[in-house]
């Protein structure tokens, strides 16, 4: 023991012993907070706000799943049923007919039926749909803005870090609580 | 050595080349890896219009009687097809909060059907929904009480509404066409039916995607009409119903939502027309195409009017990435040569629905909403297609674009949520002079008239009158 250790009444080895209490102290601490804010982040999903959104067509390629977990959905009563729905078919279709060279999705996700005379009905194949927006453009630059894409929570895994949300240019992606995981849009 | 060498040269070769017949044979054989559902065109149900006779039509009369007031908006844009009134009544220049005061307020079906106004009464083609029937509506103009109406069964769902079209209107007739493409002539005092033609049946027109927006004119007691069917053009005697002249359809260009613009040029008297496939001139006196611009046409729909400008020249204008476009009407070995003068890309100025207005040698409208940053703000042009003024990120008249009208040298002009916006019609930049919100409900998005101080605008369900003048 030193003069100074004497002085101090500390020893080395209480300092060592101390410094390694302080630091397992900590690292359970450390550890319990890490716990925590996880369990807090699990309360919370991914969402896409559809205000914000521009369907620019990151959600179908930079999702970790394959295909994404971002789909289109369709808000029933924003619809105007129409005959040429801008979200079924391209701009300049030749033909307004289900001709795979007159539809803007790539995958063939969107089916349609008649509902009563010209008005048709459009519905959404989620098990065909990659989340790519082309739908969703077209209907919001030309239609009513009925189509939309969510995240879809029976297929997302809700990364701690989204690679979409990190992709998106438009910042339409945040976290919404759990138990409201849907920003769905409704008629006005 | 040799054993090596052909091993090498012979077998090797050939048998990769047979194992790779094999397995291309079993690749064939086996079909697509996954369960493929081809896209082919399938047979839907019609959209076309089952054809059921709907004249004569049921007359009903009402407790309403004309108002003596002065003014008239006799048919779509106007007097003058320009959509500027030629009244001089001095209108109010600003307004309060609650904007001018609205003198009646009519309930109206689903739709768009704009107003004609004349000897004190307000024609309109309603829908009505609970009869399932075209509907002309003679209204009036002092509190909107109905006269009389006269309507027939056409049963429609609404596709972005139901009604879209104004009346032409003279002393004598009235003229409509109904969202089907049915028209109707009838007596415009009494409301007695003349005469009525189905276009789909007696014409093979093919109605429009959400309905024809086709306005009707009158002309020297003609009705001239554009079935862009087995016709592309007919002018029909208002009193008797008599087709006098049909222009021919050489192309099978279509019906638009555009309607017939009357053109002096050269001497000659025309009606321009945007169909399907081009632009047509057609002879005034006896239905002869005088001349044809297949450099114009707007996919999916065509809605705005041709605006003639001075000096030959008329503007096109469309929504769903047309843009703009001018050509000049010119002369070679006798024959009417339109040519291009320039054409504008959507982000500089291309309007959806509404009819831009010539006016002080500029031209003025709202851009569609895919118009970039510009999108639904009202622009004005110069004829040389550049921009002299924009009404910036805090104006904007969308998203599809409200209807706009000039009176006393102002602009009136709504939104799709039925504010509506007074500013100076000047060339000199965007001036705004009052703004209020006029109506409640949705898609503001009717032709507007004006009579003796009195504006006519609606939404989807309401039309209302509302006093302007200048108190």
């Amino acid at each position: 023991m030193s003069e100074k250790e004497k002085e101090s009444g500390l020893t080395r080895r209480d300092f060592i012993r101390g410094g390694v209490r302080g630091a397992l102290l900590a690292g359970v601490g450390a550890a319990a907070g890490g716990l925590l804010a996880r369990s807090r982040a699990g309360d919370t999903v991914w969402q896409i706000d559809p205000e914000k959104c521009i369907a620019c067509g990151n959600c179908a390629t930079y999702c970790v799943l394959k295909p994404s977990a971002v789909k289109c959905v369709h808000a029933f009563d924003i619809c105007e049923y129409c005959e040429k729905c801008f979200g079924y078919f391209d701009l300049d279709a030749p033909d307004v007919e289900t001709g795979a060279e007159n539809q803007l999705c790539p995958t063939g996700a969107i089916r349609r039926r008649v509902v009563h005379g010209p008005q048709y009905e459009y519905k959404i194949d989620e098990q065909l749909c990659i989340g790519c927006g082309k739908c969703v453009a077209g209907c919001g630059q030309f239609g009513m803005g009925a189509l939309f894409l969510q995240v879809r929570h029976d297929l997302c895994i809700n990364c701690n870090e989204c690679a979409i949300a990190a992709a998106c240019p438009s910042d339409a992606f945040r976290r919404v609580p759990a138990d409201q995981p849907y920003l769905l849009k409704t008629k006005q | 050595m040799k054993i090596v060498s052909v091993i090498i040269g012979i077998l090797i070769p050939a048998s990769v080349a047979a194992a790779g017949a094999v397995l291309l044979n079993l690749w064939l054989r086996g079909g697509p890896g996954m369960d493929v559902d081809p896209r082919l065109p399938v047979v839907e149900q019609s959209a076309l219009i089952e054809h059921v006779p709907v004249f004569p039509p049921v007359f009903v009369a009402g407790a309403g009687k004309a108002a003596n007031l002065p003014g008239a908006w006799p048919r779509f844009r106007g007097s003058n097809f320009d959509t500027i009134s030629t009244e001089t009544v001095p209108l109010a220049k600003t307004w309060d909060k609650t904007g001018p005061p609205a003198l009646w307020s009519v309930e109206m079906g689903e739709g768009y059907a704009g107003a004609a106004i004349l000897g004190g009464k307000v024609y309109v083609l309603d829908y009505d929904e609970d009869e399932q029937a075209d509907t002309l509506r003679c209204l009036s103009l002092a509190d909107g009480k109905e006269i009389w109406r006269l309507g027939y069964k056409v049963p429609l769902s609404s596709q972005h509404g139901i009604s879209r079209t104004v009346p032409a209107v003279t002393e004598k007739f009235v003229v409509t066409i109904g969202p089907a493409c049915h028209v109707m002539c009838a007596d415009a005092q009494s409301g007695k039916f003349l005469w009525g033609i189905d276009l789909v049946h007696e014409y093979g027109t093919k109605v429009p995607l959400w309905y024809t927006s086709q306005c009707p004119m009158i002309d020297d007691g003609k009705a001239i009409i554009a079935p862009a069917g087995s016709s592309m053009m007919i002018a029909v005697d208002c009193a008797t119903g008599k087709v006098l002249w049909k222009a021919p359809n050489p192309h099978s260009w279509k019906m638009t939502h555009s309607s017939i613009t009357p053109m002096m040029w050269g001497g000659k008297r025309m009606y321009v027309y945007c169909a399907s496939g081009g632009v047509v001139g057609v002879s005034a006196a006896d239905g002869k195409i005088l001349w044809e611009y297949p450099g114009w046409r707007v996919p999916t729909s065509n809605a705005p009017s041709p605006v003639i400008v001075p000096d030959g020249r008329i503007f096109l204008t469309g929504g769903y990435r047309a843009g703009s476009m001018m050509i000049r009407l010119t002369e070679r070995d006798g024959k009417i040569v339109p040519k291009k003068l320039f054409e504008l890309k959507q982000k500089v100025f291309g309007s959806e629905m509404q009819t831009p207005i010539f006016h002080r040698d500029h031209i003025f409208g709202v851009t569609s909403k895919d118009a970039g940053e510009l999108k639904e703000q009202m622009v004005c042009l110069n004829l040389q297609g550049r921009q002299v003024w924009t009404s910036g990120a805090a104006n904007r008249f969308g998203p599809f674009g409200g209807p706009y009208i000039i009176a006393d040298g102002k602009i009136f002009v709504t939104d799709d949520h039925g504010v509506l916006t007074l500013l100076e019609a000047t060339p000199k930049g965007y001036r705004q002079l009052a703004r209020a919100k006029v109506l409640s409900g949705k898609d503001s998005w009717a032709p507007m008239a004006i009579a003796g101080g009195r504006l006519i605008v609606r939404d989807s369900k309401t039309m209302i009158c509302l006093d302007v003048r200048k108190k």
